[in-house]
């Protein structure tokens, strides 16, 4: 077995290399296959040349076959007896589909997909809508409308509206654009006019327009094809325009891809590799080589705004001063953009120590922004499969008193000292989060379209509340969900949560495990390379432990106004990086 | 991720490496994807018995690695000629199993080193890897000899590992 750190390159001896030479190329004798035999039998050095040889060899037929056989027009059909990268692709999708279905309805399927006779877009289309059926029949389509802006659209196509799910198949729009994001993470925002085909979670053909292609955090290998040119991410966002059939531009923004050209020509079917930073231009007058562009930040548009926020109106008061301390009260000071969610190293005790919390990054922060402060907070998260983990070290002059007591006035449990997170697990949503609460739009004397009120009822947004009740020595938890915050569900059964007061009476430690189960996600939990959102609140009480007087906010979208409650706008929520 | 999806994403995942794999077992390309196919419909059948909390490659390879045997020994009926017997294979299954992230990065290097060959070894490499492309035909095509033929091709592959080898040195991985 390779040992961990056995060296990942072989030296070759020239006789391996033109043996195993003759063997890539069909020309190995009897005498020639008892030499390999026994070489690779003797010698680790030599297997381990011989796998870095045949790696090669197959990434050659591979991915080389796959990228010079990809000349398939739009809506083209396989030529018959094709082999090679797309039948490949073709055959494993199949299998895939194979995969999930159940019993001999799987192995007829998987008999009769002769890849020959599938087109792209049939095999695709049964693939996903045999993956959605059968490996979960809850799951969601192929993709769905994450968000629109000055979308118009054919009167003989369907509408496309937030929220709104999409199968395999062409979305086609006159103006304006259109985000999408894929059951995967994967975004796609198409500009219009454009039309774009989905063919998969990780295929799709742009026929005409602009389209950024930005992939979850860990995950690459989205293929997004043009008439002219095809593109293979390797981890990235980037911008692909496609005119007139003939011509392709891509520009990278983060990471890399490989581009490469249909053009007949000596070299113009070779993977151009392209980097952040990096512009080039597919088109007939140079086939063999792409013509370099310069990189234009603002040239596609990467992410659509969420619909733009209204900040409340300041109270009239007397001075200067209080107008600073009355913003600082009501919406902080928040510096951190994001937190980082990982993952624990091994089970995790829920016992009101942070042991287990070392290797856990979080953030820390003190109010005003004073480091002398009394009120701070060290916060962290982490999860696994099951369990969403909060902890926090909280700096509190009166820790631990609150006097609310959940069996009465759950919905006041912040005011006595607590711990407010609101997070999002909706992965369709990914970051920001589009959704703001009723009272919203009613203190600002807005209407809320169809499309927003439904987002307030996102099941996937949660309030959690969290506060030690002094009387009882009961640790509370309230969660509230969607953008509907005073519909509480109070100390649900299954979480877990244990507190201690700090030595010199100035702070305390809470922590928390929360399942999954508790906010409905159970069956589709985070995972790591998700970008979703979270924000924090501590909450700070009077002595009495009844009387809110300060708090910090942490976590906070930078781009949103700063005058706008968390708790009534999503977007406002920072990113949270689950790793 | 359920459980199914977990295994679909691993099954697609490592899908290049197994086919390199049973290409270093078989040698032809197409026999290397038939019985890639074989090891795949193999995969589906046992995909229950799947431990998601194990890595994925060592078991699947493992299957492979039966197919791939499964293969030669009908071959070997025919011809009498068996390339690698079952502990050999077992070795090569083994060792590798563990080379998923050399072999990721490998080739992704290669597509860059692709970009610096000359346009006539380009173009040589394309004709190789045509689909169905041989070495006898390609060689008669030139009015060659295949073994010079395999031989600049040799020099190719050379010149190709020797700037992967160099690509993952700069970036830290050797």
């Amino acid at each position: 077995m390779t040992r961990a750190n056995a060296p990942l390159h072989a030296d070759f001896e020239p006789a391996w290399e033109q043996l195993f030479n003759q063997f890539a190329d069909g020309l190995a004798t009897s005498d020639d296959e008892r030499r390999l035999h026994d070489l690779l039998r003797d010698s680790a050095d030599a297997r381990r040349a011989y796998r870095e040889f045949v790696s090669l060899h197959s990434s050659l037929y591979w991915d080389y076959a796959a990228v010079a056989n990809h000349g398939m027009p739009p809506g083209g059909g396989l030529e018959s007896g094709e082999r090679g990268g797309q039948w490949r692709s073709r055959w494993i999708a199949a299998v895939v589909a194979g995969l999930i279905l159940s019993g001999a309805a799987a192995a007829a399927t998987v008999a009769l997909i002769a890849p020959s006779l599938l087109k792209r877009g049939e095999l695709a289309e049964r693939a996903a809508a045999d993956e959605r059926a059968i490996a979960n029949p809850a799951a969601a389509p192929l993709a769905t409308v994450k968000n629109t802006r000055f979308l118009l659209v054919d009167e003989h196509e369907s509408p496309l509206a937030a929220g709104q799910p999409i199968d395999a198949g062409r979305v086609s729009i006159l103006g304006g654009a259109v985000e999408l994001v894929l059951r995967n993470g994967v975004e796609i925002l198409l500009e219009g006019p454009g039309e774009l085909e989905l063919i998969g979670e990780l295929q799709a053909f742009l026929h005409a327009g602009s389209a950024v292609v930005r992939m979850p955090k860990g995950m690459h290998g989205f293929r997004l094809e043009t008439a002219n040119t095809e593109v293979l991410d390797l981890g990235t966002e980037f911008a692909v325009k496609a005119a007139g059939g003939v011509m392709t531009d891509v520009q990278v923004y983060d990471g890399a891809v490989l581009a490469t050209s249909k053009f007949e020509g000596n070299g113009g079917r070779f993977p151009k590799r392209l980097e952040a930073g990096q512009a080039v231009r597919f088109s007939p007058e140079s086939p063999n080589e792409p013509g370099t562009l310069p990189y234009e930040e603002g040239r596609f548009a990467r992410r659509l705004p969420v619909d733009k926020a209204v900040e409340h109106q300041m109270p009239r008061l007397s001075s200067k001063q209080a107008q600073t301390d009355y913003l600082i009260q009501q919406f902080g000071q928040p510096q951190q953009p994001g937190i980082v969610v990982s993952r624990p190293a091994g089970p995790m005790a829920i016992d009101g120590r942070l042991d287990d919390w070392r290797s856990a990054p979080g953030f820390t922060a003190s109010l005003n922004r004073d480091p002398a402060a009394a009120e701070w907070v060290d916060g962290r998260m982490m999860y696994d499969d099951e369990h969403l983990y909060i902890a926090a070290h909280v700096g509190d002059p009166h820790p631990l008193s609150s006097s609310i007591d959940p069996s009465l006035d759950a919905d006041d449990g912040w005011r006595g000292g607590a711990v407010q997170v609101r997070l999002s697990t909706d992965r369709s949503q990914g970051w920001p989060v589009n959704a703001n609460a009723p009272s919203y739009y009613k203190m600002r004397r807005l209407v809320a379209t169809p499309q927003q009120r439904e987002a307030a009822f996102n099941p996937r947004l949660a309030h959690l509340t969290m506060w030690f009740h002094a009387a009882s020595a009961t640790p509370c938890l309230t969660i509230a969900r969607g953008m509907m915050i005073g519909d509480l569900q109070l100390n649900p059964s299954g979480f877990r949560a244990a507190y201690t007061r700090d030595a010199d009476g100035r702070g305390y430690v809470m922590e928390y495990a929360i399942p999954w189960r508790l906010l409905d996600c159970e069956t589709d939990p985070p995972q790591p390379g998700d970008d979703l959102a979270a924000a924090w609140q501590v909450l700070y009480s009077d002595e009495g432990g009844r009387l809110w007087r300060t708090q910090i906010i942490e976590i906070r979208n930078p781009d949103e106004p700063p005058k706008i409650f968390c708790w009534e706008r999503a977007a406002t929520w920072g990113r949270a990086e689950y790793r | 991720m359920s459980a199914s999806a977990k295994f679909i994403a691993e099954f697609t995942r490592c899908q290049r490496q197994l086919h390199a794999f049973v290409l270093s077992m078989v040698w032809h390309p197409v026999d290397a994807d038939d019985v890639l196919q074989e090891t795949n419909l193999v995969l589906w059948q046992k995909a229950a018995e799947f431990d998601d909390k194990r890595p994925f490659m060592p078991w699947a390879i493992r299957f492979a690695q039966l197919q791939a045997m499964a293969y030669l020994k009908r071959r070997q009926r025919q011809d009498c000629r068996l390339l690698i017997d079952d502990a050999l294979a077992k070795i090569m299954a083994d060792e590798a199993a563990y080379e998923e992230p050399i072999f990721e990065a490998r080739r992704i290097a290669l597509a860059d080193c692709l970009q610096k060959l000359s346009p006539k070894q380009r173009d040589l490499v394309s004709l190789r890897y045509e689909p169905k492309a041989s070495i006898t035909d390609m060689a008669a095509a030139a009015k060659i000899a295949p073994k010079a033929l395999s031989e600049r091709l040799r020099r190719i592959r050379h010149s190709l590992l020797e700037c992967i080898r160099k690509t993952l040195a700069e970036e830290s991985f050797a």
